[in-house]
């Protein structure tokens, strides 16, 4: 995806909202995924203690 | 790839470039890692023994983020080299979408992980042969070998072909002739399958200044070698069967694969236009797949062979 400047150059208020917007929302999607694959990690982690307490 | 790079252009004219998450999957070498990932799942598969799905699954995992994060360190070191070559250009580092601290630092945890998570869950040998192939991979073969020898991919394959015997230590917690054999065969599999790369990105590599057969001794003597090792995999290709590990299925099958493998080696010797090589890459990992899949068939106890 790939916003420029149009206008001969110069911002336009929308593009401007898209500055602060979208790194905002690539922040966010970059902690989600944190989230998520913490989230994996202590799944996988309960799922194999009941293996091994269940002698697999 | 540039186009999935978000390019925010300031109104004074400065252009900053964002990271997206797919950068850094990039870094993982997903195609090479879907190799890596179904040889170690052939090795575990193949092993006697049982393991409880859940830990083949975590192991299987533990294989993938470990040569990921080789790749990733792999990129971290290669940066100078991959921005000059036409092929890694566009990867995340040399084009700016990842800081070279940062990559290290990924590959490193990922590399941590990996070995950490395999040992504390699966098997403490399992780990300890994921520990040494991403050691190899970083220290041998990325620091050591490529940029000195050329024979760097033949040594440096061995880190390649580590992650059968993973997936076979994971069940049994050894290693064995069987699991040896397995690795042999990707070792063997390795020089002609990236020699086959080479004679066509001679060119790139020789501006890289990475020292692959082609660009030091020529392409006539790199289709030899291309032969000879074609020739030394054809028998290692079918000792799973002689060895009881696959049934007469695989034994055939190989012998056929091979035979064809080794057509297509003649080829390239006999062809002087890059589509030979191009062809001959391309069936070479159409090859190792159908190997494995064949093994996986005709020698697993999950197929109830």
């Amino acid at each position: 995806m790939v916003v420029v400047a149009r206008n001969n150059g110069k911002q336009t208020p929308k593009d401007i909202d898209q500055d602060f917007i979208e790194p905002k929302r690539r922040l966010r999607a970059k902690n989600l995924a944190v989230a998520g694959v913490l989230a994996g990690l202590a799944l996988m982690f309960y799922l194999v203690a009941i293996v091994k307490m269940s002698g697999g | 790839m540039a186009e999935t790079a978000y390019h925010l252009e300031r109104s004074n004219g400065s252009q900053f470039v964002d990271t997206e998450l797919a950068d850094y999957l990039k870094l993982l070498k997903p195609r090479v890692m879907s190799l890596v990932v179904f040889s170690g799942l052939t090795g575990l598969l193949l092993a006697p023994g049982t393991l409880h799905p859940i830990l083949a699954i975590v192991a299987v995992l533990c294989i993938a983020v470990g040569s990921g994060a080789a790749g990733a360190i792999n990129m971290w070191y290669d940066r100078d080299i991959d921005a000059v070559m036409e092929r890694t250009k566009l990867r995340p580092i040399p084009n700016g979408r990842i800081a070279p601290g940062d990559a290290l630092g990924f590959g490193i945890v990922l590399a941590v992980g990996s070995v950490a998570i395999m040992g504390l869950t699966v098997s403490i040998p399992a780990a300890l042969i994921l520990t040494v192939a991403i050691l190899f991979y970083v220290f041998v073969y990325t620091i050591w070998l490529k940029r000195r020898t050329p024979q760097n991919i033949v040594i440096g394959g061995a880190a390649g072909a580590f992650p059968p015997m993973i997936g076979w230590a994971a069940v049994t917690g050894s290693i064995s002739l069987e699991s040896v054999v397995l690795f042999a065969l990707i070792f063997f599999w390795t020089p002609p399958h990236f020699w086959s790369l080479a004679l066509y990105r001679a060119r790139d590599y020789e501006k890289a200044g990475v020292p692959m057969l082609p660009v030091v001794a020529g392409k006539r003597e790199t289709k030899r070698q291309i032969i000879i090792y074609t020739l030394l995999l054809l028998p290692l290709a079918v000792a799973p069967s002689l060895l009881g590990v696959t049934g007469w299925l695989y034994g055939i099958s190989s012998l056929i694969l091979g035979l064809l493998f080794l057509a297509a080696a003649v080829s390239v010797w006999l062809d002087d236009t890059e589509r030979a090589s191009r062809r001959m890459f391309t069936f070479s990992i159409i090859y190792l797949f159908l190997l494995f899949t064949l093994m996986i068939v005709d020698g697993s106890t999950v197929f109830g062979a």
